[in-house]
Order: C-alpha cells, then sequence, then structure tokens
C-alpha cells in the first residue's frame, strides 16, 4: 500500500508540472489584456506598460514562466488583481462553498443510490422499487441548469420553504447554511444519484446472480442482507471510479448552478478571474483542480485497494 | 505600497460597458421624472439595513479608477464633491460654503465649509481640495480635458481654493460635480495614478462609510456618525443628507432570474432587473417600478478614422444610417416603450441645456434602397465584409449587432460578427483598429459638459494616444463649436451651441445614434424616501 502511495505521489510531482507548464502557455494565449481590463480603453500605452510591469505581464513569456514558477516551487502563486490578496488566500475563501455542496451532494446521491439499487436487487418485483428504478433514467436526462429553475419555481418562489439563492457558511449558521444549500444539493443528487443507480445496478444484478451467494442465501440470510452484505462490495468497485470523477468534476465545475443559485465558490472564482483576465488567480485556481483531480484519483485508486484485496496484490 | 496591491478593486463583466466609455457621469444625471413613488412617506425610521442587489462587483470605490455604474454610484454614499446637482439639474454647493467668479470669470476662489470632517475624524482643509481635484486633472479622462483650460489650484488658507483658468471655461462648475470630482483627504489623493486607491484609503465626508467588502459577494456602507449635513432642502444630489439607515448592503447577484426571484421572496428590498423583466414586474402590485434619473445612449461606433474601413467615406456612414431601422433596433432589446426614446438626442430631456433635437430629421431618415446606392458610391465590395465587434458579455449589444447584420444583409450588405468576452473586444477595440468597423454599445448620457462626452470627444481629437496609426481626423467645426460652449455665460446661449453640436454630429455621424433608454429599478414599498435617483439612499428608510 505504501508503495502505491509513493508511486502515486511522483506521478502527482510530474503531472502537476507538466499542467502547470500548459496551464501557465493556454491562459496567456487567451486573448485580452489585463491592463486594458484595469484601466479601461482610455489609458495611454505607457500607463498600460507600466502596469503590464506591475502585474509581471511585461517581457519574454519565457522569462514570466520562470519567474511565476520558481515563486510557485517556493509556495507562492502570487497576488490576486481582483481581490489584492495571495491567490492562495483567495481560494481557501472560495473553496468552502464548493467542497461543502460536492461533499454533501455525493455523499447523499451515493446513499441513495446504493439504497435504491440494493432494495431493488433484494426485491425486483416491489413495484416502489422498480419505479424509483426508472425514475433514475429521468434524473439523469434532466439538464441541471432547468432542474434548479424548476426546483427554484415551486419551492422557493412558491412555497416559499427557502431562498431563492445565496449561501451562508454551514459553520455560522448551520440553520440557514442547509437553507441556503437544499436547492443546489437537490439538483446535483438528483442528477449524480441517477447516475449512480444506473451504474450500481447493473453491477448488483450481475453480483445477485453469482453462485457464490448461494450459501448465504441457505444460510437463511434475507435477500435484502444477501444484497447488502454479499454482492454490494462487488458491485461497488464500477462506481468508485466515477464517484471520484463526478467529485473532482464538481469542484472544478459547478459554475452555472453557482451562477444560478449566486454561491460564492470556486467556480464563480474562475469565472471571475477568466473575465478580469486575473492570470495568477486563474493559474492558481486551476493548478489547485488540477492538485484536486490528481488527488481524488489516488484516493479512489486506495479505496480500491481496500475493497479489493486482488487490487493490494497486484 | 506597490502598485499591484493598490489594485483592490475588480473588474465586472456586467459593469465595463461604461470602463470601456470611460466617462460615466452618474453624478451629473438629470432625472427622468424625479417625483416620489408615494404621496404618504410616514415619519421616517432611523435604523436598520437596507439590502440592495446590484448586478456586478463595483470594483473599487475610485471614480477615477472605476468608472463602473456601480463604483461610481455606491462611492456617491461616501465621497462628496465641492458641488452636487439638485433635482433641475442645477449645481449647488456641497463641501463649498460660498464661492466667487472674478470680472474675467478666470479665477474661482471657493470657500469651504467650516466643520466638515472626513469619517476617520480629520477635518477637511484646503489642501484636501486641492490634491483631489489635481488628482482628478491628472487622472480622469473627463479631467484630463478640463485641465487643458486650468491654469492653477491653490490652497490660499486653511479653507480656501483659489482655482485659475487659463481662459473661461462655462460648464466648470457642472463639471466639479462630475465623476472622479470627490474630494479625497491630501495625503491620499497626492501621487495617486490611474489604478486608484486601495479600500483603506476609501475615506471620504459623505454619510455613508465603508464597512465590509468581498469582492463579487457584497460590500456594506455603514453610517458615519461624524457626518456633518447641510440644512438646506433635500433634492436629487444636493441639500440635506440624513442617513436613516444604520447600513446598506449591496449584494453583487448577475443572474436575471436571481435578481427577480429574490425581489419576489424579499431577499432585497431593491433591484435593478433587466429590461425584459420589466412588464412582469411592473404589474406586481407588491413592487414598485420606477425609472430611474439619467439614460443609456445607445449607439453604433464607426470606425471613421482609419482609411482602411469603408467608414472612413461620408458615404458609407450615411448609408448606415439610412439602412438601419434605429428605433426598432433599440425597442428589440428596450423591454417596454416606457424605458426607450426614439431620439438621437445626446442626454435626457431633463438635462435642459444639453437636450437638443436637432439631430432628429436624420435619426428618423430609413431608406434601404438609397443606402445600397450610397454604399456602392462608397466603395463596398463583397470581398471586404463590414465587421462588427461586440461581446457576449452585453446580450443587447450582440442583439444590435445581428439586428444591424440582418438589415445590412437586407440590400445586400455583408457583414461578419466578432464576439469576445468584453475584455478582448476592448482589446479588439483599442489596439486593432483594422480589425472592427462597427461596435455597438451604450455610452451614460448624463454628463457635465459636451466636450466630456465619449461620442463627441473622439469626434474633435484623434485618438493619438491610443492609435498613433489613425490618421487626423478632427472635425474643426466641432472643435470650434466645443470652444464656443466654454466662451459662453449664461444657459440660453449654451443650449444653442448644443443645437449646432448635435447637428455636426447627426452631420458627420462618427457613430449612428440608435436612440436613448431609460434605467429602471424595482422595490418594494417598504422603502420610503426614495426619488428614483440611483443609489441616493441617504434620505431613505425603511417604514417599520
Amino acid at each position: 500500500m505504501l508503495g502505491i502511495i509513493l508511486r502515486r505521489l511522483v506521478n502527482l510531482v510530474i503531472i502537476l508540472f507538466v499542467v502547470g507548464t500548459l496551464l501557465f502557455f493556454i491562459i496567456r494565449a487567451i486573448p485580452g489584456d489585463p491592463a486594458i481590463a484595469l484601466l479601461g480603453s482610455t489609458a495611454k500605452p505607457e500607463e498600460l506598460e507600466a502596469l503590464r510591469q506591475d502585474l509581471g505581464i511585461s517581457g519574454p513569456l519565457y522569462l514570466q514562466y520562470l519567474g511565476w514558477f520558481g515563486r510557485v516551487l517556493q509556495g507562492d502563486f502570487g497576488m490576486s488583481i481582483i481581490y489584492d490578496k495571495p491567490v492562495l488566500d483567495v481560494i481557501a475563501d472560495h473553496i468552502a462553498p464548493t467542497l461543502t455542496i460536492a461533499i454533501i451532494s455525493t455523499l447523499l446521491s451515493f446513499l441513495l443510490a446504493v439504497l435504491i439499487t440494493v432494495w431493488n436487487a433484494s426485491s425486483p418485483r416491489n413495484w416502489v422499487a422498480r419505479a424509483l428504478n426508472q425514475l433514475s433514467q429521468i434524473g439523469l436526462a434532466l439538464p441541471d441548469f432547468w432542474l434548479a429553475v424548476l426546483l427554484i419555481y415551486l419551492i422557493a418562489l412558491n412555497l416559499r420553504w427557502v431562498p431563492t439563492s445565496g449561501y451562508t457558511d454551514i459553520w455560522v449558521d448551520p440553520i440557514a447554511s442547509i437553507r441556503t444549500l437544499l436547492l443546489p444539493v437537490a439538483v446535483l443528487v438528483i442528477g449524480q444519484g441517477a447516475s449512480f443507480v444506473i451504474v450500481l445496478r447493473e453491477g448488483m444484478l450481475g453480483q445477485m446472480s453469482q453462485l457464490y451467494l448461494r450459501t448465504a442465501r441457505v444460510k437463511g440470510l434475507s435477500e435484502f442482507a444477501v444484497a447488502m452484505r454479499h454482492a454490494l462490495p462487488n458491485a461497488l468497485l464500477p462506481i468508485l471510479t466515477i464517484v471520484g470523477l463526478n467529485f473532482a468534476g464538481l469542484v472544478g465545475g459547478i459554475v452555472i448552478l453557482e451562477n444560478i443559485f449566486v454561491i460564492p465558490g470556486l467556480g464563480s472564482m474562475m469565472l471571475g478571474a477568466i473575465n478580469g483576465r486575473d492570470f495568477l488567480l486563474l493559474q492558481g485556481g486551476a493548478l489547485f483542480i488540477a492538485v484536486l483531480f490528481v488527488t481524488v484519483n489516488l484516493i479512489t485508486d486506495l479505496t480500491y485497494a481496500l475493497v479489493d484485496p486482488k487490487v493490494r496484490v497486484s | 505600497m506597490n502598485r499591484i496591491s493598490r489594485r483592490w478593486r475588480h473588474l465586472s463583466v456586467t459593469s465595463m460597458a461604461i470602463v470601456a466609455a470611460g466617462a460615466l457621469v452618474l453624478s451629473g444625471c438629470t432625472p427622468t421624472d424625479p417625483s416620489s413613488t408615494s404621496g404618504d412617506e410616514g415619519a421616517p425610521v432611523q435604523g436598520g439595513n437596507l439590502t440592495i442587489q446590484i448586478s456586478g462587483d463595483p470594483g473599487g470605490l475610485d471614480q477615477n479608477a472605476s468608472y463602473s455604474i456601480e463604483a461610481v454610484n455606491i462611492s456617491e454614499l461616501i465621497f462628496e464633491k465641492l458641488f452636487a446637482l439638485d433635482a433641475t439639474n442645477t449645481p449647488h454647493p456641497m463641501l463649498v460654503d460660498t464661492y466667487d467668479l472674478s470680472d474675467d470669470r478666470k479665477t474661482y476662489t471657493f470657500h469651504l465649509r467650516d466643520g466638515v470632517t472626513f469619517s476617520d475624524g480629520k477635518p477637511l482643509t484646503a489642501d484636501d481640495v486641492v490634491e483631489s481635484l489635481n488628482y482628478w486633472l491628472r487622472v480622469n479622462a473627463q479631467g484630463k480635458i478640463v485641465a487643458g483650460d486650468v491654469e492653477s489650484i491653490e490652497a490660499t488658507d486653511d479653507l480656501t481654493v483659489t482655482l485659475t483658468l487659463t481662459k473661461p471655461r462655462y460648464p466648470l462648475i457642472v463639471e466639479l460635480t462630475g465623476v472622479g470630482t470627490g474630494i479625497l483627504e491630501a495625503d491620499t489623493a497626492k501621487g495617486l495614478d490611474a489604478t486608484g486607491f486601495t479600500q483603506d484609503q476609501a475615506i471620504g465626508t459623505g454619510p455613508y462609510k465603508l464597512q465590509s467588502w468581498q469582492p463579487n459577494e457584497q460590500l456594506v456602507v455603514e453610517r458615519n456618525d461624524a457626518y456633518s449635513s447641510l440644512p438646506d432642502e433635500e433634492s436629487g444630489y444636493a441639500g440635506a443628507k440624513h442617513a436613516y439607515l444604520d447600513t446598506i448592503t449591496f449584494k453583487i447577484v448577475a443572474d436575471p432570474d436571481a435578481v427577480k426571484n429574490g425581489l419576489l421572496t424579499g431577499q432585497w428590498l431593491y433591484a435593478s432587473p433587466t429590461p425584459d423583466a420589466y412588464p412582469e414586474l411592473k404589474a406586481n402590485p407588491d413592487l414598485v417600478v420606477h425609472t430611474l434619473s439619467g439614460g443609456n445612449l445607445n449607439l453604433l461606433v464607426l470606425n471613421h478614422a482609419w482609411s482602411g474601413s469603408i467608414f472612413s467615406k461620408p458615404e458609407a456612414r450615411d448609408a448606415l444610417n439610412l439602412a438601419l431601422d434605429k428605433p426598432g433596433i433599440v425597442a428589440a432589446t428596450g423591454g417596454s416603450p416606457d424605458l426607450t426614446i426614439e431620439s438621437a438626442a445626446l442626454t435626457p430631456e431633463a438635462s435642459t441645456i444639453m437636450y437638443s433635437t436637432a439631430g432628429d430629421e436624420e435619426y428618423a431618415k430609413h431608406d434601404p434602397e438609397k443606402a445600397k446606392a450610397l454604399f456602392a458610391k462608397a466603395g463596398y465590395s463583397d470581398d471586404k465584409p463590414i465587421q462588427i465587434l461586440t461581446t457576449n458579455a452585453f446580450p443587447a449589444f450582440q442583439a444590435w449587432a445581428t439586428l444591424v447584420q440582418d438589415q445590412l444583409s437586407s440590400i445586400g450588405v455583408k457583414s461578419e460578427i466578432q464576439a469576445y468576452d468584453f475584455v478582448t473586444m476592448l482589446g479588439q477595440w483599442q489596439s486593432y483598429p483594422d480589425k472592427w468597423d462597427i461596435v455597438p454599445i451604450f455610452f451614460n448620457g448624463d454628463f457635465p459638459s459636451p466636450g466630456q462626452m465619449n461620442v463627441l470627444a473622439s469626434a474633435a481629437s484623434p485618438a493619438t494616444d491610443t492609435h498613433p496609426e489613425i490618421a487626423d481626423d478632427r472635425s474643426q467645426d466641432l472643435i470650434d463649436a466645443l470652444a464656443d460652449y466654454n466662451k459662453v455665460d449664461n444657459a440660453d446661449d449654451a443650449h444653442a451651441i448644443m443645437d449646432t453640436i448635435t447637428s455636426i454630429i447627426a452631420r458627420d455621424k462618427p457613430a449612428i445614434i440608435l436612440g436613448m433608454t431609460t434605467p429602471y429599478a424595482a422595490y418594494s414599498p417598504t422603502l420610503k424616501g426614495y426619488d428614483n435617483y440611483w443609489y441616493v439612499f441617504w434620505n431613505s428608510w425603511i417604514a417599520e
């Protein structure tokens, strides 16, 4: 296990170097001058050039790259021109809403998928279980933004149970936080949960017909217990990768939902950085998301090893 | 402190049309209908928080560095100027007690009000005024225009400032109500450059002071307990400021549906929704929906100064004017007839001196067949389609671009739309004159003097600072008219010259005027004491 971790950590460093380098040059290739963005169209050339020098975006690109990379190696990701704060501080400010939503929605989606598929596998003739299973197809087909608008209309505007938008830190006011999180989390759970159900169901149905379950049934275990204790662990493997990728995707890519629900998360931060040509924040944010992707993949692989002894042996 | 660390302000795409304009003059706003919306306001209530929705982060509170609607209007709560405009667009002393003008109309002596303090407790002095005005003249696009006529600004004693001009300048007092003329502490203003002051330097003499700011989330101002109000009757931006509210929270919400939904559920009491929401909100009996002071001048900027553009030829500019159904284009995005004005006037009607309909005859012309002939005469060729530069950040701009393309297509003129994000569009516009022929955009229609208006400034002066390759094509007629405006000494003569200026613009067409749109706000009936002057909430309260 330690060997796996060490090998993956070495890979992580290489990946981050490559990703960081690519990101730097791709981001610099985006048209649009941050100096014009900041000073407006009436600024004089000398004012623009002075600002470019202050921002570290003047001079040959390779020198800018070396300067940036050298500072990153020392843990200095630079200052955000939008927030006038160190880039890492800005990311830290915006990670909480995104992580909160991603963690809660992933956990709930996973639990929901497990319950539905286990129920469905153990009671294949139960019409409620079958209906839930079929509903997952609909859940998968509904676009997030459409679902968000629908839920806002029904639950926030008509029933007035929760606010239509906003975000409250869960540590500051848990009740208010739950009220603001309810709709965005519901939207994500419906979409994610549906995809988890579909993948997990395939695995469960395959496992339930395996011969190794005969002993469990002969012991007198209920079908639910058979499904939960014996079939589920073997059916989980395919879904772990999907859960991991989905989670990483949520952290880096719920821009539309953050916009609809006015959540000050990473997606909004990145969008603001692109619009304001805040290069350092953009590079830092993208690198952070890359780290998160790689880390989540590592955790997924380690979980694989925990769940499946064959992976440990290999 | 280096320049980067000073750059705490944030660019918000939603607010950046005005950055492009570089000339928002909201403090010079005049009311479309300045009447209060309620006849029974009740007794003012002290205290409470008013939550306001704004569409973009202000990006800063320094009017010389951040031109967004939000920046300019919120900073009006914190900073004050020597003069302020009342509901009839007349300047009234604000930080000035009295002033004298010499017989040759070149020397102004401003006697400042005694006892005025900044929100940190420091007293206002003549040095603060001198440094602040020098900052405005040095950095602000409009201030730079005025600077050409300023010989000196001196503090003659602690509370007296003498401003000497090289020649008379009729609109000077009104210009001192313009964007960027807010008075800062001398230590702050001294040496500031175009990147503006820092958040902790946002200290003014206004009725509110900055409490907190999370960029892209919210900004909160709180009552300045040290504020010294004028005893005069409140009117527009002038007169008494009571600061009834304890705090005002500006929530930054860009999504149009979220804006509307939050208003309907009481998350914010005041919002600036998009024009298309106007009819629905206007029909809602639980809301007050009212037009705001001022107006946006919608236009198509033409690349008249670069010889490579077809619009360097007058025939092509005339052809475009004839080809387009201008009122139709504005109406398509205006939301309601209540919000659109079919006229070539450069400023809202309430701005009595500047308002002129002298260009309306040219504006009304619409003859696609004649346009086709004129384009041919100008040498139009299918090999070189007209390039329309726009941004997807402003749906209206993109819609106008599409409508222009469609109407040109109907007379056989090909065009291509280049849609970028706003920053890229600005860069293309500023740095690559060979990449565009038309830029659809709006400017704020309120300005304290004609020389400070972008469309006139660009036609009257070559943009050699930013486009040295562009030939000097200044309109001498316009230069003369703008100079004549500064020479007058009364409103009637000034108005007559505005007729001339408006006619020259209609004739030469450095831009095609599409018409004006009026901004509006929707708010809860519990908001009282609000007279529809943007964010002038210093005499507002929330009814119990």
